[in-house]
């Protein structure tokens, strides 16, 4: 029982810890955020193995776990709303090439963030070029570029 | 219509990105309490969380954490004046029902005699010379989560403690 108790409320403390820091949190990850990643790893390690290494508390946990992500990922399958509250809402940062400055503040994004990716996906290199940038569940920016022609 | 229909989505959205983000900002409140609170010694050891109990001429003083974590080695110090000491031996007792919420690691220096009295376990300890004042440390983990209330003392001086531990 132990195994799927510290396995439920790390899985749902780090989940939620992960939510209040918001979506620019959980995208593509520099080496800052895949040291953040490691340590918080090691750090979970211990409170989810307590003094049971066993075989046994393995399976247990990692079922645990696995049973969690799935539960709730039919929870967001199931209602809109859920789906919703627990991966959150696409994002406009960029309209007709013009930032929206109170979204982006709110959500810790600069111009530059939204021009990396437009450079790497689409290789744009202007605001005035994007049609629209949507911070995306994920955390990634997707860039949808103007239609040539269009002003 | 389907125009209308991502409009519609779109504000539906934005209200709920207006909510999240005052969600988030409680929670980065919430989080900043937090670290204060363990800084502090209010979550576990920390700048204020080790007490002593009673003053300077009390036989025996117990100086402890009073908020711990389960299964994390701690160690609480015992103070004896030399009051305490008769004939060579200082006796101390501690109540039985603190032993039911920690594992007793070690005790330093180790206890000449060890006796269950009622609901007491007892502890002799040898005194050759008798410096102001004594000490003995116990070295204990807690082994249950909550609230633990006890006592201890020597002879008839009794102190109650308490000491929360988090999982």
């Amino acid at each position: 029982m132990e195994a799927v108790i510290r396995g439920l409320v790390i899985y749902l403390v780090l989940y939620l810890i992960f939510r209040v820091a918001g979506k620019r949190t959980l995208s593509e990850m520099n080496a800052f955020d895949l040291l953040l990643l490691l340590i918080i790893s090691e750090a979970t390690q211990e409170a989810m193995i307590g003094q049971d290494h066993s075989i046994t508390h393995a399976i247990l946990l990692i079922t645990t776990l696995v049973g969690a992500d799935i539960a709730l990922s039919l929870i967001k399958q199931k209602s809109r709303k859920a789906d919703r509250i627990l991966d959150s809402v696409p994002l406009v940062l960029v309209e007709d090439g013009k930032p929206i400055r109170e979204h982006m503040r709110k959500e810790r994004i600069d111009d530059d963030d939204v021009l990396e990716s437009a450079r790497t996906n689409h290789g744009i290199s202007r605001m005035e070029d994007i049609h629209m940038a949507i911070l995306e569940r994920s955390g990634s920016i997707s860039i949808i570029p103007r239609a040539s022609g269009q002003t | 219509m389907s125009g209308e229909m991502e409009l519609n989505d779109r504000r539906d959205n934005q209200r709920f990105q207006q909510r999240e983000w005052r969600f988030q900002r409680v929670g980065w409140l919430i989080m900043m309490l937090l670290l204060v609170s363990a800084v502090l010694g209010l979550v576990g050891p920390g700048l204020f969380s080790y007490v002593t109990t009673g003053n300077e001429n009390d036989p025996v003083r117990l100086s402890y954490h009073c908020f711990e974590h389960w299964n994390r080695e701690s160690v609480m110090e015992l103070t004896l004046a030399p009051a305490a000491v008769h004939d060579g031996l200082v006796r101390i007792w501690i109540s039985g029902k603190l032993f039911q919420k920690i594992d007793v690691k070690q005790i330093h220096p180790a206890p000449t005699r060890t006796e269950i009295a009622g609901d007491r376990i007892v502890y002799d300890f040898a005194v050759s010379r008798a410096p102001a004042p004594l000490s003995v440390q116990i070295s204990y983990e807690p082994s249950a989560v909550g609230m633990t209330k006890a006592q201890l003392g020597t002879g008839d001086y009794q102190v109650e403690f308490w000491q929360w531990i988090y999982p």
